[in-house]
């Protein structure tokens, strides 16, 4: 429907039949639509400028319908702000986006809402059956107040109209959102989260050129010291600390509240300056905030740099102890497994790693919502290297981020940091073991080779040639020292081969030795070995016992093939006197198993060491974590 | 890791080869005039 504004007399075009509010866009005056009238409300304040890509008159593209963009509603609440954009489809449909740091949601609006409890029933973190068969659980309430709007909108887009809006979310990424209004009832939008990019926008704000003159367009002062400042990302910045008196101060109205005073003798230089810009992950992002927190104790500080993208929203870089991890706060409410002890995202389950308290010691830059100094959250971390899972809760409400693990000196080159990165000191929670995928892959050759290996051996064991060659039995008396034997020749057959020897004699409690010559015939070359059996046998205590055998075997290497014979020299206690009998056996090509276990712990030698390594660097991960008990249970070495 | 392959497939071969040649390395590594004595009778007599 168009029709002409009733102050300035320029054309107003309602695009939606379901708009009955409009700005006109020359005047500003907000227009109500009765039938083919338009009723003149008054001049709409001039809107607050943010750092929003989009604007009224943006296109884009949902579940392949195209759709533009025909108003916008933007909302305060206690901690900041966000935007709701009406959207007409191509189809004639309706839907909203709304845009919170960076966040995006689109839903549409559901007619049946008599399964919606009343607001005085609603509690963060229960659970609620808000459509068929589906669960959703609260995540926030808001007290919302309306503080400008533009384009059209389905109701009355006045400032100061006030609602209680209460987000839901489940694990499946859908989002829900319940209005409660005096004057409108209970509206009840039902959507998901979307992707920016995954949104075929076009037609949106030259932000890049615009961006300056955001910035620029006012100057404010600290009302604790008068220092000057501006915002770096006015419409989402809800606090600011200043950089000369280390004040915080809320920005989200003009009073410019003190929420917090820096300790006075706090000086801290972060390594990356706010305002600084850096290409992390494919994206360009500007530091406009960085914080330090500490533990309950004080004795473990770590660092957290805010991140801005206009079209990304926000994330965090943290740093502890040399480490650093590129944190995303989550749109899907992990599952918790097993008392507690794991949190399930996805697919993948972390473990927990660690339980606390943190507590915001100095700040710089500008926030999202009202940081103060001393502001403490409860904080669970888990860890799937090189991922952790970090929950942040209070009273109000609870957040859950994904960090990964980055390398400083990916830092160090996305942000051109000058002067070198703290150098890196323990095992991070989340720093992904060396060892662990490079163990997986040796362990992986090792099965191979070993495989290799065995096949040979049983190749060996099948194929052997055992065969005796000599057998002879001797008895001697050691009262004959000179006695020596010279035995018959016999043939060793084949090329080279291994020659096993056995010598068994009957002996009791008693021994017998034999130094052997085996002389190749042909060249005289000998070779010479002792064997000796002895066995000893008695009973002590009620209990028998025995030790020794009577017989003794030996195998000698790479034998020669060719005739050979025997000399033995045999040897007795002289003290017992006697004869003495022992039989002398001879194998040739026997089967040998000492061969093959040599090479498998030869090959073994490396995959053990990494394993070792990648154990004690498990250790000194856990070593860290307040839920070690120090046992091997609390490991994962794999990682994943 | 390509290192620990080589390595490996070496000591394949040498396994090979010497399982071939009829080598017992745990006997080439007691050398000399020796056997299964248990006590040492062997050294005491001589």
């Amino acid at each position: 429907m168009k029709a002409n504004c009733p102050s300035c007399g320029a054309e107003v075009d309602f695009k939606s039949s379901i708009s009955v509010f409009s700005v006109c866009d020359h005047c500003k005056f907000m227009l109500v639509r009765h039938d083919m009238d338009l009723e003149s409300l008054g001049k709409m304040a001039q809107l607050p400028d943010d750092v929003s890509p989009l604007k009224v008159g943006s296109r884009g593209r949902y579940k392949n319908t195209g759709f533009e963009v025909v108003g916008r509603l933007k909302v305060a609440w206690s901690e900041g702000y966000w935007n709701e954009w009406f959207l007409l489809f191509d189809n004639g449909g309706h839907g909203w986006l709304a845009e919170a740091i960076g966040f995006f949601m689109l839903s549409t609006e559901v007619t049946e809402t008599n399964k919606v409890p009343a607001l005085s029933e609603i509690q963060v973190g229960k659970g609620y059956a808000i459509a068929p068969s589906r669960t959703f659980f609260v995540d926030d309430i808001k007290e919302a107040v309306c503080i400008g709007s533009e384009g059209e909108l389905p109701f009355k887009g006045l400032r100061g109209r006030r609602t209680t809006s209460v987000d839901l979310s489940n694990n499946s990424g859908e989002f829900a959102n319940i209005e409660y209004s005096d004057q409108d009832g209970i509206h009840l939008y039902i959507g998901r989260y979307v992707e920016f990019d995954n949104l075929e926008l076009s037609n949106l704000r030259d932000l890049p050129a615009e961006m300056k003159k955001i910035r620029s367009a006012e100057l404010f002062k600290c009302p604790s010291c008068g220092g000057p400042f501006s915002i770096l990302t006015p419409g989402l910045t809800a606090s600011v600390a200043c950089k000369y008196c280390g004040s915080t101060i809320d920005v989200t109205n003009r009073n410019l509240a003190i929420l917090s005073q820096a300790e006075k003798q706090m000086k801290i230089r972060p390594l990356i300056p706010i305002g600084s810009k850096g290409n992390l992950f494919g994206t360009e992002w500007e530091v406009t905030g960085f914080m330090r927190r500490t533990d309950k104790t004080g004795a473990y500080p770590w660092d957290e740099y805010l991140l801005f993208n206009p079209c990304r929203g926000v994330r965090w870089l943290t740093t502890y102890n040399g480490h650093w991890s590129y944190v995303e706060t989550l749109r899907i409410r992990p599952e918790s497994a097993f008392l507690d002890i794991w949190a399930r995202l996805g697919d993948k389950s972390f473990r927990k790693f660690l339980v606390g308290k943190a507590k915001v010691v100095y700040v710089l830059g500008e926030f999202y919502w009202r940081v103060r100094i001393g502001e403490t959250v409860d904080v669970a971390d888990y860890i799937l290297p090189p991922e952790i899972l970090s929950c942040e809760s209070d009273k109000s409400e609870a957040n859950w981020s994904l960090g990964r693990y980055v390398e400083p000196r990916e830092i160090e080159l996305a942000f051109d940091i000058k002067g070198g990165m703290p150098q890196k000191t323990g095992v991070a929670p989340n720093q992904p073991s060396p060892y662990a995928s490079q163990s997986q892959k040796v362990w992986s050759s090792f099965a191979a080779l070993a495989m290799l290996l065995a096949v040979a051996q049983l190749f060996f064991a099948f194929t052997a040639p055992e065969k005796q060659v000599y057998r002879g039995n001797f008895a001697f008396n050691q009262v004959d020292k000179t006695k020596s034997f010279l035995t018959l020749p016999f043939d060793l057959p084949g090329g080279s081969g291994n020659l096993s020897v056995t010598l068994h004699s009957p002996v009791q409690n008693d021994w017998v030795e034999a130094s052997i010559d085996l002389v190749d015939e042909k060249t005289n070359k000998s070779i010479g070995f002792f064997q000796t059996a002895e066995y000893y046998s008695g009973r002590d205590g009620g209990e028998s016992w025995s030790e020794g055998s009577q017989d003794s075997s030996f195998v000698l290497s790479s034998v020669p093939g060719g005739r050979y014979h025997l000399v033995i020299q045999p040897f007795a206690d002289a003290a017992r006197g006697g004869e003495k009998t022992f039989t002398l056996t001879l194998h040739r090509g026997i089967v040998t198993w000492s061969n093959f276990f040599l090479a498998l712990f030869l090959l073994s030698v490396f995959p053990l060491w990494l394993w070792c390594r990648g154990r004690k660097f498990e250790l000194n991960r856990w070593s860290e974590s307040d839920l070690s008990t120090g046992s091997a249970d609390n490991i994962d070495d794999e990682g994943e | 890791m390509k290192i620990y392959l080589v390595y490996g497939l070496v000591i394949c071969i040498l396994f090979v080869a010497a399982g071939t040649r009829g080598i017992v390395v745990s006997s080439l590594m007691q050398s000399g005039r020796t056997g299964g004595g248990l006590f040492g009778h062997s050294q005491y007599h001589k």
